[in-house]
């Protein structure tokens, strides 16, 4: 079966017309979160992180929400699937949008990450802390964006949102008891441990893996509603 | 001429549902309504034929095309419109218009604004905004304006207050004088289908009970008023679909109706007193309670 990418891409437009305003707000809230994290108290860093941990999870979970189970609650699916478009091109379609609404976000707040922690009092060795972090959120929006798409349940997306999440703790815990990770927490010079690119390696394989399957499961659909 | 809808031995089922071997064929240049009450398997069937869903045993066939492998190719000369489906509720008319047209190469702008203004539209209104009826009409503006050879049409009057439902109407009389379009369409309102179809399929719990001209159905039915002593129970013709005693009368409802039935009603020993002919709703009616009995 062929998959035309014309048809793809003009799916994927059609998302990120009508969640532009969902994007922007959540770049927003992500700059009001890095101007918080910047500020020099140690209050201003803590909240700094909660906000912009909160913004990445929520716009990755907000653009699944909105645009797969929004759209067969909404009962659009079916306007979709009225055109000449296969399954496959509307599932493909709303991989690649989901990944655009989410890491478009996602994207401006790791370089204001970078860019704060390295110019301004935030310690330089905190970096690649923040960014495995950074890509284990990533992980755990691929996995749920994979098990939405295939599923199609709302009861299923939020179950394992809230696995992920709960599961998030327990990793920020362990990697901060590592110590190629906590003796360097506070150090003004930048370094960068081999146990980050082991679990930022295993992390970016487990997305890929995770929306490889996706995508695969969805090839085999004959249809979508 | 050509078919453009080949439906054969198709078997759809779910946990309470089955659509029950169907087989239809809707020649080009026709229009066939498809009746039945809720449930009867309507929506699924034209559901089948868009290649939404895939039948389970059976072969479907539209505009040459098998389904739902060829969907994409069926789906470019289809317009599909139904009752669940819906439209981008924050955005407006003119947004939907120009993502159709992204789509269509044959997308006729002058006619979706000339629809548009008929149809008493704002284009730069989001959605959320319009009413059922303005939703529906926008439903139809935006397959009507790709000017599909195929139009298969999910109850496109239900809900519709009586204005919203003449306009929609008036419109879909206007679009069927093109003798090159085809169109599929349900409804369980017997009267839309009679404005505007040449052919009648009944369809009742997943089965096609009958599908003929309309003008077939009228003359091949008749309401038959007896006088005499038939009890409930006893024999009847098979064409006799329906007995109903009022008084010292007997109301029957003949399909295949001819001197031989009143022969056979007279062998019964009743008076034949009247015979009328059948409305539409009173023919499907009476298919609907055959149906069931069998």
């Amino acid at each position: 079966m062929t998959t035309d990418l014309v048809t793809v891409k003009k799916l994927v437009l059609k998302d990120w017309d009508l969640h532009q305003k969902i994007i922007a707000g959540y770049i927003g809230l992500g700059i009001l979160g890095l101007a918080i994290l910047g500020y020099p108290h140690v209050w201003a860093f803590y909240m700094g992180c909660v906000i912009l941990m909160t913004v990445m999870i929520s716009a990755g979970f907000h653009a699944i929400n909105v645009t797969i189970i929004g759209e067969k609650k909404e009962q659009t699916t079916p306007f979709i699937m009225s055109l000449p478009v296969r399954p496959f091109e509307y599932a493909l379609a709303k991989i690649v949008a989901n990944l655009v609404i989410f890491l478009v976000p996602w994207t401006a707040i790791v370089v204001g990450i970078v860019f704060l922690t390295l110019t301004t009092h935030i310690p330089d060795g905190i970096l690649q802390f923040f960014l495995v972090m950074c890509v284990l959120l990533v992980m755990n929006y691929s996995l749920v964006l994979t098990i939405t798409l295939v599923s199609e349940s709302e009861g299923w997306s939020i179950f394992f949102m809230v696995i992920v999440n709960i599961a998030v703790n327990p990793f920020i815990m362990l990697t901060l008891r590592n110590p190629e990770f906590n003796q360097h927490m506070e150090s003004d010079t930048f370094y960068w441990s081999d146990d980050a690119t082991v679990m930022m390696s295993v992390m970016l394989v487990a997305t890929v893996l995770f929306i490889v399957a996706g995508a695969l499961r969805q090839s085999r659909r004959q249809t979508f509603i | 001429m050509a078919n453009v809808i080949e439906m054969s031995g198709v078997a759809k089922t779910y946990q309470h549902f089955s659509l029950d071997h169907i087989d239809l064929t809707l020649p080009a240049g026709e229009i066939m309504g498809l009746v039945g009450v809720n449930g009867a398997g309507k929506s699924t069937t034209l559901r089948i034929l868009m290649g939404l869903i895939a039948q389970d045993s059976g072969s479907v066939r539209v505009l040459g095309h098998a389904l739902p492998d060829e969907q994409v190719a069926a789906k470019r000369d289809i317009g599909f419109a139904s009752e669940d489906m819906r439209l981008y509720r924050h955005k407006d008319l003119q947004w939907h218009m120009g993502f159709m047209q992204s789509f269509f190469p044959t997308w006729d702008q002058s006619y979706a604004k000339h629809l548009a203004a008929k149809f008493d539209l704002a284009l730069d209104q989001n959605l959320k905004g319009f009413s059922h009826g303005q939703r529906v009409k926008a439903s139809l503006l935006l397959l009507l304006a790709r000017r599909p050879g195929l139009l298969i049409l999910d109850e496109p009057t239900t809900g519709l207050d009586p204005v919203a439902r003449s306009e929609v109407i008036e419109e879909l009389a206007e679009v069927l004088t093109d003798e090159n379009r085809s169109v599929l369409f349900s409804s369980h309102n017997t009267h839309d289908v009679e404005q505007l179809s040449d052919t009648l399929t009944f369809l009742h719990d997943g089965r096609v009970l009958a599908s003929e001209n309309i003008e077939d159905f009228l003359d091949k039915w008749r309401c038959v008023r007896c006088k005499g002593d038939l009890a409930e129970g006893d024999l009847l013709p098979p064409n006799v679909a329906e007995m109903r005693r009022s008084g010292s009368l007997v109301n029957l409802k003949v399909d295949n109706f001819g001197e031989p039935s009143l022969q056979m009603l007279r062998d019964k020993g009743l008076e034949v007193v009247e015979v009328m002919r059948m409305t539409l709703e009173e023919i499907f009616i009476a298919n609907v309670k055959r149906g069931r009995l069998q």
